[in-house]
């Protein structure tokens, strides 16, 4: 009997150890969802007649994906690691319902409006993973004002931006862009987080969206095997702007005497520059620190970086 | 540590203050020794291809590892980093999926001692160190070399050597821009006889006031016996390998009337690592390739295109 109840008294301090245990676990920040990665590389754009948006085609921008994607597939935290290619890429991937044109009804009834933004959807949508990398083009507006990523399918929006059809506002915490202009000083500059123009004109003040990582002038279309997993890889659980900056960094080719530089640049958005470093030193992919409001931002670079087809950085 | 690292901050500023005479910033090493390096070679003439106009490339003939030692390999162990450092308290605290990890209250390591792969990161933040003193960058030059040396990278395979610095740009609380300098970057490649080794860089980056913050790269030890450091065909046959990867890729961008965009083909010869088990690399000879867009005013739809072929 007193055996008995020892035991009953051992199983049922067990019991409370492993409820206690899983409460814990789940409670865990790190524990809240499992981190989602979400990769969108487009090589083709053959036009119209292809169903293909209108471009020059790249060769490296799938396997590129692959190299970021490789590593997130080895961390066992990773739920799901998903890369879509050329016309898996559509522009509704990139679009935030609530920048489809509405109708005089003031509301999107998919009849009398273009209503095609489905960023949030599991698994095409880009705002539903935490981690997003795109390698395509990129290009900025003449005034300067705005950015756009080119999509592969051309059923929908060919050139998203952000002014008009991005607005990372669900689960984005990252976005990696291997595209030319696409973290662009003079569209940094032109930004004004007041009238939430520019590039905060795509981000939800009170969301969770950190950082975009990108580049100022030209970016290149090569294989990465080496950087792109390094990069990941050492921002593991730290240092991820500084990392993205030096790891990308290229200054190897020179042409006519001349360094062509390419010149990799980060925004990190936050409440205050104290949040913002604070990311930008202590961030990683693992602990993607949060940044509060997004209500200022900081512009990283490496300096005098003199790219093509753009002013050289201060 | 941090009595260390303030230690050389000091150095840097006392020898500044001295007006050391400032040493040239980039192309540290000659750059003619390179040119004179790949002069040995034989220069190859590629055919343009329709409206490309690929440069020639000269390949080196008489190529050899002389430092066979080189590499982070024997350099990532606790004793020696504590050594360089100055830091006696590191120890396995944490876990990474891929990286060994050393920590102390002042460093974080992460590091792959059989690949040559390291990060290593001061605990300090860029952020909150003092005011921007006025360093001297050989100084700070030098001392990222003599850390790469006393890590196991050999010097003799020092390629360029780069000054840079690391900003940030912010708006204040009245939206006044303001340009910080966060830290100096020393960006030095890796070459062996004047030839690239694809991905084999190290970063070292000290702070504002000169504390050493960050040895970041991958410097892999190299199999001689494994690597192919000459052409593995007749030159002739390389020329047409060149010319038939350029008129692949010219094709391709065709657009779908058919009409191609004049670019310029810039040409060097490369060594391209292939990793083994053990974590070594052996080393194979090709030519790297950028595709430029030939006028300056038509870039808006063309992204720089890098590609490599064996020869």
């Amino acid at each position: 009997m007193r055996n008995s109840n020892w035991q009953t008294t051992k199983f049922n301090g067990v019991t409370w150890q492993v409820t206690l245990l899983l409460v814990i676990i789940f409670m865990a920040p790190g524990a809240q969802a499992a981190d989602e990665f979400a990769g969108y590389g487009v090589e083709k754009y053959r036009g119209a007649g292809h169903g293909e948006c209108s471009s020059s085609n790249l060769y490296f921008t799938i396997e590129q994906v692959s190299n970021f994607a490789k590593k997130f597939k080895n961390w066992s935290t990773w739920e799901t690691v998903e890369k879509f290619s050329n016309k898996a890429v559509d522009g509704r991937d990139f679009t935030d319902t609530s920048k489809d044109v509405m109708s005089k009804k003031g509301y999107c009834d998919c009849t009398e409006c273009t209503c095609y933004g489905k960023d949030y959807l599991n698994k095409y949508g880009a705002d539903h993973a935490d981690v997003v990398i795109i390698s395509t083009h990129g290009s900025r507006n003449s005034s300067r004002t705005n950015a756009t990523l080119k999509m592969g399918d051309n059923s929908n929006k060919c050139a998203p931006s952000w002014k008009d059809d991005m607005f990372w506002s669900e689960d984005t915490d990252i976005l990696i862009t291997e595209a030319c202009h696409s973290a662009d000083r003079e569209v940094w500059l032109n930004s004004n987080r007041h009238s939430r123009t520019g590039f905060y004109a795509g981000i939800e003040e009170s969301g969770q969206f950190r950082a975009l990582l990108g580049y100022h002038g030209l970016s290149k279309d090569k294989m990465s095997y080496f950087s792109a997993p390094s990069f990941v890889n050492n921002s593991y659980s730290d240092a991820i702007v500084e990392n993205w900056i030096l790891e990308m960094y290229d200054s190897s080719w020179k042409i006519d005497g001349v360094k062509r530089e390419i010149c990799p640049t980060a925004i990190v958005f936050g409440e205050s520059t104290s949040l913002i470093d604070n990311f930008a030193e202590n961030g990683g992919f693992k602990d993607r620190k949060d940044t509060g409001d997004k209500s200022r931002s900081s512009y990283f670079y490496i300096g005098d970086c003199n790219p093509h087809s753009a002013p050289a950085l201060p | 540590m941090r009595k260390h690292l303030n230690h050389i901050a000091l150095a840097l500023v006392t020898c500044c203050t001295l007006a050391c005479e400032p040493p040239s910033l980039e192309n540290t090493q000659d750059p003619s020794a390179v040119s004179e390096a790949l002069s040995q070679g034989q220069t190859m003439v590629i055919d343009d291809v329709d409206e490309w106009s690929v440069d020639t490339v000269t390949i080196p003939t008489d190529l050899r590892i002389e430092a066979l030692e080189s590499g982070l390999t024997h350099g990532l162990q606790a004793h020696i980093l504590g050594d360089v450092l100055g830091d006696e308290e590191l120890v396995e605290r944490d876990t990474h999926p891929e990286y060994r990890v050393l920590e102390s209250d002042q460093m974080r390591i992460l590091m792959d001692p059989a690949a040559g792969r390291v990060h290593l990161r001061s605990k300090r933040s860029l952020s909150d160190a003092g005011p921007a003193r006025d360093l001297d960058r050989g100084v700070l030059q030098g001392e990222a070399l003599s850390i790469l040396e006393r890590l196991g990278a050999d010097s003799r395979e020092f390629a360029e050597v780069e000054h840079r610095t690391l900003k940030r740009d912010l708006r204040d609380d009245d939206d006044i821009l303001r340009s910080e300098l966060l830290a100096h970057v020393t960006f030095v490649g890796r070459e062996i006889g004047g030839v690239p080794v694809v991905g084999s860089r190290m970063v070292v980056m000290h702070d504002r006031e000169g504390n050493l913050m960050k040895v970041m790269g991958w410097w892999p030890r190299v199999q001689e016996e494994s690597s192919r450091l000459g052409l593995d065909m007749t030159e002739t046959e390389a020329q047409a390998r060149i010319a038939e990867e350029v008129r692949f890729h010219e094709d391709r961008l065709r657009d779908s009337a058919g009409r191609g965009n004049a670019h310029r083909v810039l040409t060097r010869p490369v060594l391209m690592p292939e990793e083994q088990p053990d974590g070594s690399v052996s080393l194979n000879l090709q030519v790297e390739m950028l595709v430029e867009p030939a006028q300056q005013d038509n870039v808006e739809d063309f992204k720089p295109l890098q590609i490599r072929v064996d020869i």
